[in-house]
């Protein structure tokens, strides 16, 4: 798989979780009792994550043969910031919600209230999702390691923050990826320093 | 060295020679865990952190493998020096910390 075709391919995929992220926004701010200012901020972001999924796949779509312009690549870097300010809102609005909840003696989910909904337990599909996607931004070499790391540290997480700690790490992809391209590797995509300890 | 990476050494540096994972890492320095990874790689790149993963059996444990961290010897003492050398004023960590306050997920 080409450079440019993996850009394209995570750019779709970006532009996927934008609209994702918009959908659970809208209902979340629809069905949550949120506050006035809260309930704005989400749907900001939600309108930049639909603009921003539309201008990306736009640029999917006609740059079939060339490599992504400069705008592009910042669309990018701006899809994963909202993101980042959805995911950390919507965390909010979700601690909120279990508040609610929680006062009122409602249940989530059914038959689960919330006191057994923060029993550790595997991590939903979103999460593992969001994770996955930050795992493919990387360099192909890397990918197993991190995909591990981020599997277990989800794991870790209490049930409600996951997540929130999936859309950081989705946020923070960019810069990991830069951190590890930035590193001196042989020709097989080993990091030099591991190669000369082996 | 930026501000997060002076964070993150200190919370290695408050027990060198113990093994921790990153989201322990984040969660001592009070950074969120998309800030940590990056650092981590840097560090480990040039020499001054070490990693492995964790010698379990995933299936008795019920977990997957943990990636530890440590601050090499060399990389321990060079970090020391380092963060002697810079002065950070209280406000800019303040600054940088108060969002994940209670939560550096």
């Amino acid at each position: 798989v080409s450079h440019r075709d993996r850009d394209r391919s995570n750019a779709r995929k970006l532009a996927l979780e934008l609209i994702r992220v918009r959908d659970l926004a809208y209902d979340r701010v629809h069905n949550y009792e949120l506050d006035p200012d809260l309930a704005d901020n989400i749907m900001h972001n939600a309108t930049r994550a639909n603009e921003l999924a539309a201008r990306l796949n736009v640029a999917v779509d006609l740059d079939l043969a060339g490599d992504f312009d400069r705008d592009t690549y910042t669309d990018l870097g701006r899809a994963s910031r909202v993101i980042w300010a959805l995911g950390h809102d919507l965390g909010r609005a979700r601690a909120r919600a279990g508040d609610l909840y929680s006062r009122y003696g409602l249940r989530v989910g059914g038959n689960q209230d919330v006191a057994t909904a923060n029993v550790i337990s595997p991590p939903g599909r979103v999460p593992q999702c969001l994770v996955a996607l930050a795992v493919r931004v990387l360099p192909v070499p890397d990918r197993p390691r991190y995909a591990g790391e981020f599997r277990v540290e989800l794991v870790d997480v209490p049930h409600p923050e996951r997540l929130r700690y999936a859309f950081r790490v989705l946020a923070g992809a960019w810069q990991l990826r830069r951190a590890l391209t930035e590193l001196p590797r042989t020709s097989d995509g080993v990091l030099v320093r591991r190669a000369k300890e082996r | 060295m930026t501000l997060p990476t002076q964070l993150v050494l200190r919370a290695m540096l408050i027990e060198p020679a113990q093994e921790t994972y990153g989201l322990e890492i984040g969660q001592i320095a009070e950074l969120p865990s998309g800030t940590i990874h990056p650092i981590l790689a840097r560090l480990e790149g040039c020499g001054w952190v070490e990693s492995r993963w964790e010698d379990i059996d995933p299936v008795k444990e019920g977990r997957p493998r943990r990636r530890f961290y440590r601050l090499t010897p060399d990389g321990a003492e060079r970090a020391r020096n380092a963060l002697a050398r810079v002065h950070t004023p209280r406000v800019l960590v303040d600054r940088l910390r108060p969002r994940f306050v209670g939560g550096a997920l």
